[in-house]
Order: C-alpha cells, then sequence, then structure tokens
C-alpha cells in the first residue's frame, strides 16, 4: 500500500489577470521507504503540489479538489485544526524552497528546531537533547543550537532545515528544491547527507526539483511536471534512460554531462502560461512532433508495469 | 510624454480624480481672490480695526436662522456711490439714493446707522434728507441734516468727511425720535411718548404695525431714500452706507472685532495654495539636487551631502521652527526658508539611493561606455527614472508645509500682513471663541486647512500606482 | 563588540543633532544681537540687586554710583560683552547647554522664580506624562488593531483604516483639539475645557490624582486621535510584509497553533520595524504635544513656549527649543537601544 495517494489532484489560483491552473488533475502515489522526484521547469506547479499536500494554500485559491489519503486515510476531509495537530511534522515533514527564507530571522536556530517538540509537550531539555543529536546527524556542530541564522552559512542553514524537518520523525519528507539556492559543492553536500538520511531513517521523500540529473541521484522514481500535468512517469531507469514522451526527452537532452561530446540541446518556446494553457497536449506548441490528434487532451498510456506517458505518440501502442 | 501618463495614471485612481478635482476648486477660487483682492488685504483692510466699525462682533452666519424657529435679523452693511437717480432742479441738483432691503426677520433691527463719506462741494451747502418708506406705504423723514459749511477762511472747493466720515447713528438720533413719535401718532394712531421712545428704542415702530394693541413686525420691502440737495454743478458725493444692526451676518458670520470671516477666510486659499507648492517645489529642488550629486558623483561630497542630511533630518522641526520664526521676525518668507532648509535632507537620502541603484544598471554603464558626459548621463538617464517618484514626494511635502505654516500662527507667529487660516484661528483661540461656543469662527477655517492638505494627500495616493512600479523595478 | 559600534553610529548622528541645535540657537542669538540684549537684561538685573544691598552699606550716592558702575564694568566683562558675539560663542554653547539663561521675563514658577530653569524643570514632568501615556495608548490601540488588520487585509475597516491614515497626514492636532473642547466641554459639558487642576484643588492624594487624569483626558485623546491612524496602518503594513515571508509558512508546516506562529514568528519579527516607525514618529509627536498642550493650557513645556513667545521672552524659548531637543536626544537614543535589543541580526 503507498504511503500518499493522490488522486486528481486541482490547484487553481484567482488572481487580478484570471485564473491559474497550478496543478491540473495530477495523480501519483508513494510507496513506503521510497523516493520519488517530480520534475519540471519553473513555474510548472511543482510547489503547489508541495503546499497542497500541507495544506498551506495563499488566501486566492479558487479550487483546491482532488483526493489525498496519507498512510490509508483521506486528508482532503479532516478539519483544519486535526489535520495540522495530527498530519503536519509529525507525519509529513517539508524542507522549504530557500533555506535562508525558511528560518525566523530573529530566533536561535535550535529553538526553531526544537519549537515542534515543545509546542508538542515534550520538556525543554529533553527537547534540546534531541536537536542536538539530529543537528549531529546533519553534520553539524551542536553549537549551532544557540546560533541566529544570520551567523550560519547557507549550507548549514540548509542543514538546520533538514534537522528541523526531521525532529518529529515524519513518515513522508517533502523537499522542494531543497539545494538550489547552494553553491555546487555545498550542493552535492547535501544531496549526500539526504542519500545518507534516506538509507539510515528509511523515508519515504517526495523530491521536488527542476534538475533531473541533481534527483537521479536519490529518486527511485520519477513523474514529469510539465504546465500543472504530469506529461510521463515511471521508475528512475526507464525514465532516464529510455523516456517515451518528447518533453521529458527533451528534458534529458538538454541537461548538460560532463565528459562526453554531447552537445546540450534546447527546447524551443517558452514554457506556457498557466493563466491560459495551450488546449490539447500543453507540450504541442514546443513539441518536434506535433501533429493532428495533439489539438485534443491525450490520454495517459501504460506503456509497461513501470511507465506511463500522455502524448498522442502512443496511440499505436495498444 | 511622461507629463501626459503620469496625469493619465493619476486621473485612473478614484483618488486621484478627486484630488484633481479639490485641486482645481482651490486654483480656482484663489485665482479669483488674486484679482479680487488688494495686495496689501492684510495691512488695509484685515488689521484695520476702522473698516469693520459696522460690523456686527461675533455674529453667526445668515443660515443659522434656518436652524431656529425665530429668524433674527440680519446684519446688513448697504454700500451706494452712484444716485439711483438724478433730480434736476432750477437752482440745485438733488441726488436721490435709495437703499432697498426685503426684511423677513421676526424682530426689528438692532440699529440704523448712516455714513457719509468724501462730500466736495462749492457755494452753498448740501442738504441731506432721510426717507424712511415702509411695505406698507407708509413713509416719514426721518432726518436732515446740512454738511457744515466753510470755516472763516476756507476756500471753495470745500472738502468735508474724506478723512473721517460721518456717522450717524439714526436709531439714538434726537430729531428721528420725535420724527417717529409724529409718524406714530399720526399715521399708525398710536400715541407713544418720546421719553418712552428714547428707552426702547424707534425701531420697534418703525419695522411694524399695530395690531390689537401690540406692535407685530411688518415684513416687506423697506427703503429708505437718502436725497442729497446740490448747488453746484461741481458738487460731488463720495460713497453712503446704510447698516441695518442683527444678529446674523453673512456666510461665515463674523469675529469678535466684527471683521467678515468669509472676507478673511477667502484670502486665506491663495496664500495656503501659495505655501504648499512654493515650499514644496523648492524643497524637492534642492533634494533632488543634493540627492543626484551625492549619489552620481561621490567621493567626499557625497560624505558631506549625507552627513549634513543625516543630522537637518533627524533634527525635531516644530521647537527649532518656532524659535528661527520667533528671533527672524514674523514673516511668511522667512518660514518657507526654513521649512525649506529642514526639509530637503528627507528626499536627498532616497534619491541617493535610487541614483546609486540606477547607476549601476546596464544601460547608464552602456551610455557612460560610449562616452555620454556626466551631466549627459544625469539628464537624459538619472532624472527621468525617478522623476515621477520626485513629483509624488513634492505633492506629499505640501500638506506638510502647509500644516507646519498652519502650526505656527496658531502659536501666535504667524505673518501679520498676510492673514492666514491659521492666524484666523489663533485669533478665535486667543479671545476665547472656542470657550464660549463661536464655532462659525473655529470650524471653517480648520475644515479649509485640512481640505486643502487633503487634496494634496489625495494626490499623491493617486500617484502612487504610476510611482510605485517604477520603484518597485528599482529595487 | 558590534552592539557598540551600532550604538556609536547612531549616538553619533544623534549627538550631531544636538550640536547642530546648539549651534543654530547661539549664532543665531549672536548675529542678530539678541544674545547682547539678554546678557544685559542680566547684567542690570544683577546691579539692581546689588544696588539695594549696597545702598544699606554706602550712604553717599556718588560712592554708590561709583561702586555700582565698577561692578557693573565687571559683569559685562564677564559675560563677555566687551567682546564681539562671535568670540563668545563657547560661552555662549556653555550657557544655553547648561540652561544659564537667567531670568524669565514675566513668567513665573508656582514658587515665584523666575529662573528659566527652573521654569522648564517644573513644567517637564507634566509633558513627559502627556506624551508618554499618549504614546502608549497610541502604540497599544495600534498593535491590537494593526494585528487584527493585518488578518483581514482588504476587509471594510481594513480600507477604512487605510483612508483614516492617509486623512491623519492633513488632520492638525491643536484643530482637533479645539474641536474636542467645542464638543465635549463647550457643548456637552462632559470634560474640563484645560488646565490640569479644578479651581479648588481637592485635598487628599487620591482625588488629586483623579482630578489630573480628569483634566488629561482630551489632551491625550487629541494626541492619541491625530497619531493612531497612521501607526496602525504602519503596524498593519509590517505585519503584512512579514506574515508573507516564507518562514511564516515553515512555521504553519510545522504544525505550529497559530496563536504561536503569529506571536513568535511574526509579531517578533516585525518589532523591529514597528520600533523604528516609533521612532520616526517621535519627531510630530513631541510638535504634537508642544501643540496640544497649548490648546488645553496644560501646564506644560509646550504651553510654556506658547506663554513664552506671548511673552516675547527669548531665554524661555531658547531654553524650551534646546531641551526640546534633549528630550527628542534621548528618547530616540532609548528607542535606538530597544531597536537592537530586538533585532539580533545587528545585536551580533
Amino acid at each position: 500500500m503507498p504511503i500518499l495517494d493522490v488522486r486528481n489532484l486541482k490547484l487553481h489560483y484567482s488572481t487580478e489577470r484570471g485564473l491559474v491552473h497550478a496543478v491540473d488533475d495530477v495523480s501519483f502515489s508513494i510507496k513506503e521507504g521510497e523516493a520519488l522526484g517530480i520534475v519540471g521547469e519553473s513555474g510548472c506547479g511543482k510547489t503547489s503540489i508541495a503546499i497542497s499536500i500541507m495544506r498551506l494554500l495563499p488566501r486566492n485559491v479558487a479550487v483546491y479538489s482532488g483526493s489525498v489519503s496519507f498512510d490509508g486515510g483521506e486528508m482532503m476531509q479532516l478539519p483544519a485544526e486535526e489535520f495540522r495537530s495530527s498530519i503536519r511534522w509529525k507525519k509529513i515533514a517539508m524542507v522549504f524552497q530557500g533555506a535562508m527564507n525558511s528560518l525566523n530571522p530573529v530566533l536561535r536556530a535550535g529553538l526553531q528546531v526544537a519549537e515542534p517538540l515543545i509546542a508538542n509537550g515534550t520538556g525543554k531539555s529533553e527537547a534540546e537533547r534531541r536537536t542536538r543529536e539530529l543537528l549531529h546527524l546533519v553534520g553539524l556542530p551542536t553549537e549551532v543550537f544557540s546560533r541566529f541564522p544570520h551567523e550560519l552559512s547557507g549550507g548549514m542553514k540548509q542543514r538546520v532545515v533538514i534537522a528541523m524537518s526531521l525532529i518529529m520523525n515524519p513518515k513522508l519528507l517533502i523537499l522542494d528544491e531543497p539545494t538550489s539556492a547552494l553553491d555546487v559543492s555545498i550542493q552535492a553536500q547535501i544531496m549526500n547527507l539526504l542519500k545518507k538520511l534516506k538509507r539510515e531513517l528509511k523515508l519515504s521523500t517526495l523530491f521536488i526539483t527542476h534538475d533531473i540529473a541533481l534527483a537521479s541521484d536519490i529518486c527511485d522514481r520519477f513523474a514529469v511536471l510539465y504546465a500543472g500535468q504530469i506529461i510521463e512517469s515511471g521508475d528512475a531507469d526507464h525514465i532516464l534512460l529510455a523516456p517515451e514522451h518528447p518533453y521529458t526527452q527533451k528534458l534529458l537532452s538538454s541537461t548538460p554531462r560532463l565528459r562526453s561530446e554531447y552537445k546540450p540541446d534546447f527546447i524551443s518556446g517558452a514554457p506556457p502560461d498557466l493563466m491560459t494553457p495551450p488546449v490539447g497536449c500543453r507540450f504541442h506548441p514546443r513539441c518536434p512532433y506535433v501533429f493532428e490528434p495533439c489539438k485534443t487532451d491525450p490520454p495517459t498510456y501504460s506503456l509497461s508495469e513501470l511507465q506511463e506517458s500522455r502524448c498522442w505518440l502512443h496511440l499505436n501502442h495498444q | 510624454m511622461l507629463r501626459r501618463s503620469v496625469v493619465k495614471e493619476l486621473l485612473k485612481t478614484g483618488s486621484g480624480r478627486v484630488g484633481s478635482i479639490f485641486f482645481l476648486v482651490l486654483i480656482g477660487i484663489s485665482i479669483y481672490v488674486v484679482a479680487t483682492y488688494p495686495l496689501d488685504f492684510g495691512v488695509r483692510s484685515w488689521r484695520n480695526p476702522a473698516v469693520w466699525a459696522d460690523y456686527p462682533k461675533a455674529a453667526p452666519p445668515v443660515w443659522t436662522n434656518l436652524l431656529s424657529n425665530l429668524r433674527s435679523a440680519e446684519h446688513q452693511v448697504l454700500d451706494k456711490s452712484q444716485p439711483t437717480q438724478i433730480l434736476m432742479g432750477e437752482t440745485s441738483r438733488t441726488n436721490v439714493y435709495e437703499f432697498r432691503t426685503n426684511f423677513l426677520s421676526d424682530e426689528p433691527p438692532t440699529l440704523i446707522s448712516f455714513t457719509l463719506a468724501g462730500v466736495t462741494f462749492y457755494e452753498r451747502s448740501p442738504l441731506l434728507n432721510i426717507r424712511f418708506i415702509r411695505p406698507d406705504q407708509n413713509q416719514l423723514l426721518l432726518y436732515s441734516f446740512v454738511v457744515p459749511g466753510p470755516t472763516a477762511g476756507e476756500q471753495a472747493p470745500i472738502k468735508r468727511y474724506y478723512e473721517t466720515p460721518l456717522r450717524v447713528a439714526l436709531s439714538n438720533e434726537r430729531s428721528a425720535i420725535s420724527a417717529v413719535a409724529d409718524f406714530s401718532r399720526s399715521s399708525l394712531g398710536v400715541d407713544v411718548d418720546t421719553a418712552q421712545l428714547t428707552r426702547e428704542g424707534i425701531l420697534k415702530i418703525l419695522f411694524s404695525s399695530p395690531e390689537a394693541g401690540h406692535f407685530r413686525i411688518l415684513k416687506g420691502v423697506y427703503a429708505v431714500q437718502v436725497a442729497v440737495e446740490l448747488y453746484d454743478s461741481r458738487d460731488s458725493v463720495g460713497s453712503l452706507r446704510l447698516v441695518l444692526g442683527g444678529s446674523t451676518f453673512g456666510v461665515l458670520g463674523t469675529d469678535s472685532i466684527g471683521r467678515d470671516l468669509a472676507v478673511g477666510i477667502l484670502f486665506g486659499f491663495p496664500v495656503a495654495l501659495f505655501i504648499g507648492l512654493v515650499t514644496s517645489t523648492l524643497t524637492t529642488l534642492v533634494g533632488a539636487f543634493a540627492g543626484i550629486v551625492s549619489g552620481y558623483f561621490g567621493g567626499k561630497t557625497d560624505t558631506l551631502i549625507q552627513r549634513v542630511s543625516d543630522i537637518l533630518n533627524n533634527i525635531p522641526l516644530l521647537p527649532i521652527l518656532i524659535f528661527l520664526a520667533f528671533i527672524f521676525g514674523q514673516n511668511l518668507f522667512v518660514i518657507i526658508f526654513v521649512l525649506i532648509a529642514f526639509s530637503w535632507p528627507g528626499l536627498t537620502v532616497i534619491m541617493r539611493s535610487m541614483v546609486l541603484q540606477i547607476k549601476s544598471e546596464q544601460f547608464v554603464e552602456a551610455a557612460r561606455v560610449l562616452g555620454a558626459s556626466r551631466m549627459k548621463i544625469v539628464v537624459q538617464h538619472i532624472f527621468p527614472q525617478t522623476a515621477p517618484y520626485v513629483l509624488a514626494q513634492m505633492i506629499f511635502l505640501a500638506p506638510a508645509a502647509i500644516l507646519a505654516e498652519a502650526a505656527l500662527s496658531f502659536l501666535g507667529l504667524g505673518d501679520p500682513s498676510i492673514p492666514t487660516w491659521g492666524q484666523i484661528l489663533e485669533s478665535g483661540f486667543r479671545s476665547g471663541a472656542v470657550y464660549v461656543g463661536f464655532w462659525w469662527w473655529i470650524i471653517p477655517p480648520g475644515l479649509l486647512i485640512i481640505f486643502t492638505a487633503m487634496t494634496f494627500v489625495l494626490i499623491a495616493l493617486g500617484l502612487e500606482p504610476a510611482v510605485n512600479p517604477r520603484l518597485r523595478r528599482l529595487r | 563588540m558590534g552592539v557598540a559600534r551600532v550604538l556609536t553610529v547612531r549616538g553619533a548622528t544623534l549627538f550631531g543633532v544636538l550640536v547642530a541645535v546648539l549651534l543654530i540657537l547661539v549664532v543665531t542669538l549672536g548675529a542678530t544681537g539678541v544674545s547682547d540684549r539678554l546678557l544685559n537684561a542680566q547684567v542690570s538685573e544683577t546691579l539692581r540687586e546689588q544696588r539695594q544691598s549696597l545702598a544699606q552699606t554706602i550712604r553717599d550716592p556718588d560712592q554708590l554710583e561709583k561702586v555700582l558702575e565698577s561692578k557693573k564694568q565687571e559683569l559685562l566683562q564677564f559675560y563677555g560683552l566687551d567682546r564681539p558675539w562671535y568670540q563668545r560663542l563657547p560661552d555662549a554653547i556653555i550657557r544655553v547647554f547648561t540652561l544659564d539663561l537667567g531670568s524669565a521675563r514675566t513668567l513665573r514658577t508656582v514658587g515665584g522664580s523666575s529662573k528659566v530653569s527652573e521654569l522648564i524643570f517644573e513644567r517637564l514632568p507634566n509633558t513627559i506624562i502627556l506624551v508618554t501615556t499618549a504614546l502608549a495608548i497610541t502604540a497599544i490601540i495600534g498593535l491590537w488593531v494593526g494585528v487584527r488588520l493585518a488578518v483581514k487585509v482588504g476587509s471594510r475597516l481594513d480600507r477604512a483604516v487605510s483612508y483614516l491614515s492617509a486623512a491623519s497626514n492633513a488632520l492638525p492636532s491643536w484643530w482637533t483639539g479645539i474641536i474636542f473642547i467645542l464638543i465635549f466641554s463647550v457643548q456637552l459639558h462632559l470634560l474640563p475645557i484645560g488646565g490640569i487642576f479644578s479651581a479648588p484643588s481637592p485635598s487628599d492624594i487620591f482625588g488629586k490624582v483623579l482630578d489630573v487624569v480628569w483634566h488629561a483626558i482630551l489632551p491625550i485623546l487629541t494626541l492619541v486621535a491625530i497619531s493612531v491612524g497612521g501607526w496602525t496602518y504602519s503596524v498593519r503594513t509590517m505585519v503584512l510584509n512579514t506574515a508573507q515571508e516564507e518562514f511564516v509558512t515553515a512555521a504553519r508546516a510545522k504544525g505550529l497553533p497559530e496563536s504561536i506562529v503569529m506571536r513568535r514568528h511574526i509579531l517578533r519579527v516585525a518589532a523591529p520595524p514597528i520600533a523604528t516607525s516609533l521612532i520616526l514618529g517621535l519627531a510630530g509627536s513631541l510638535g504634537g504635544a508642544i501643540l496640544t498642550e497649548t490648546v488645553f493650557n496644560w501646564p506644560g513645556m509646550g504651553r510654556l513656549f506658547y506663554e513664552g513667545i506671548l511673552s516675547f521672552d527669548e531665554a524661555v524659548v531658547v531654553g524650551l527649543t534646546f531641551m526640546f531637543t534633549v528630550i527628542y536626544v534621548v528618547a530616540r537614543f532609548l528607542l535606538e537601544v530597544l531597536y537592537i535589543v530586538l533585532d539580533p541580526r545587528v545585536r551580533y
């Protein structure tokens, strides 16, 4: 049984200019101990998926529907207060994009890590002991406990944020671009840390990133997001080595590689506007293989047990 | 181009539209005042008690009558300098001046007085006859008077009442009293003795008719005819004034020395606009200039300007303003100068940081690489970028200046030669008008200060959408 | 280390303000000849006193005049009146700084003293009471309402307050005070028209305190009314800005109850900028106090300013200008310290 099962999730925002279809009918699931990577260009709705799972909705939400079941229980119907006190951080924790912004500048790092524990009734000294342990686990000197965020480097802050996400022993960890604001060398350190944590803590992980190469290191499965919709999903090997959807193919061939004669490709055109997404296949204005059927919405084809793709090109597979 | 787009943006917002309409109202009134008032209005009229001698003291506005059941008499000051009629006689010419008023009060006027100014004659002294005509067509000769003839050795033309006009309080004049007593007996059929009339006044009888043993106020059109008989074609009469005393006056009432508040308040419009616009414009010029110099040229100039503006910016304004206005005397231009001297740094600090940002933008670098001079870069590239923001700041400075001048005036440091709303309020406060409830003296000038300041605030608010996107881009 | 540096930088500006005001005062007084007049007045007053005491011992009028003439020369020299004004500047600065400004023309303290410094210090507590009470009330209302507005941005109340705060830019405090008198004292007879004590003041301490409170209601109401709109609006805006920060979302994600999120992650972070806006509003509050005291005949330094102007008393006006600057500088410095306490980014 999957630990997280998302079905037909929709999240639309209303803005002055119109409705933004940030998440449009998205379904995916994560098995226990598995790491699912959601990849896509910036502005394709990745973060919106995370905040709809955490139910951290902004004020201007117009549509929020679908089903999110966690550990067998449906969460969309859960009252807000119960969701806050029983799910957030205790079951599902999250590492936000840009660690520098997810730490309160006027509170000491240790308190921010220990805060959820204390709020749930753990004694101060016990909470502090747990926090120091965690800081050690994420590779920080324990005196970071009494430091203010502005006294820490970017990498250290990222580690504090990771420690913070682990404080309640969550079952599922959502990582939203956990390394995008860091130097490449620090990025590698953090990725190694995440791999280690995944191995040691047997965490189920939802890894949200625009960098498929980076995510390939840690993810067991991938879902490729384009304009608020998942256009291809499958296990890591299939997606990385034998992508079926033209967008995934383009995305992979646009990733530069070390020690290779290969010249990176690029995707022509601009990413679609989520306000007025293209009719039919959302990728068709930029797709090199565009043909007549693309003007209508393609169904999702199961290409194998391990791979699904949402493209008219697979019409003949069936 | 830029100007047009700013105006367009301004008119898009509600507050911008309202502010613009208010502003046009202020400009319109100010133009009217500047065109019709003498420049030395403050000294010649406002501060001159003689001008206001015929006006009631601390009278509320006429329209307050609408609020009470009993309609009290409106104080009227009627002036005539041209005769209504000229009757030619064989040896003389009679100038007839007719004053008419539609009298609708429930009580008689408190007084009638007559003023004559500037008589010139050659041969014989002119003769004046004042005739009172009631709505019921009854009339009487109220008062006769001969202008005093030449004194020994005085040569024609003889001039009378040029410096001090002749003022006759008709209601207390003995001959008028006996004329009224005669009139009452013969025309109204009521016997009154002169002693009683002297005590109770003649106005009650003049303005009423007997009805079942009572005198009842007679409403309608009354006329007072002043006939001046002149015996030489060169003789002339300057001006005549008839005052009907009452307890209400004009649109805005009067203050405790009888000044028509409407007149003073109207004069306040151009003055307030002048203070607001001049102070804000000059402050903005100085502040923007210092900011651009500081930001663009850097170095020691920058450090110096920053230090000075940092300190000036932090000096509490009102105490130092009081001190300087107190020592340098109450002069509007001193006040404006001091306001400018202590307000420019606010803009300088912001301008500097904006200039620093723009300076490092690519198009400025490009212009520099292409060999544009510093002056050209500042004028063509930096200033236009900051202009909308500078404009908004300038408009925001205006209400501050108007309020500062009003506050100084209120503390008794206003320029006595130029009446302002603040000064009218100050005289109201100092003479205790507040405590006896002379609200008509207190409320209008205050509301107008707020109205004028609010006009600028609204325009500044309306400009915000035009200014902000540019700011956001800079940040 | 850091704290000391920051405090030194901020303190330097404030010290600069004090020096600048001192210079403006003494140079203006010197250049306009007012300082000569003030010092001459002091000389002749001293001479008058000495004449009285000397007249008891020296009977011969000629001798008396001679002694007095030499005394006068001594005094003129002592006050530096034999030198041009710009050479006396250091003395003048010290004199203003120590409020050694001689006697007021007509104003007297309750005890009858005419010394300018005694006059000012007698009034000082009344001003402090008025301003701090009004500030505290404004701050509390502003924080309380501002936070609630931030939660419901765009509501009718929110828009009302934003218009109100814009309007308060155009509202003269003194006129507001006058209108309050007109309404509450003259029309409704609810509150006294001014002053600090009733005419027969209550004899017991408790009654006296109540009496002062009674008289303070309208002036405080005025001070609060003119500043509360703008202050509330700036609290609202700063809370709103903070509430949009990522760490607030993170705090919510952490499952913290909304009360902790508000207190610890929004208000605590918004506190330093809120303190800054308090700092920036201080000069306005002092100005408002001068005018409001004048309107309500509240016997503080502001009313003394007005009385000094009415009695053409340069010494009083000079002393008060300086004293208001001192109060401002001291209060600013305290608030800067508060800011540093609130914001660890400055502290370390």
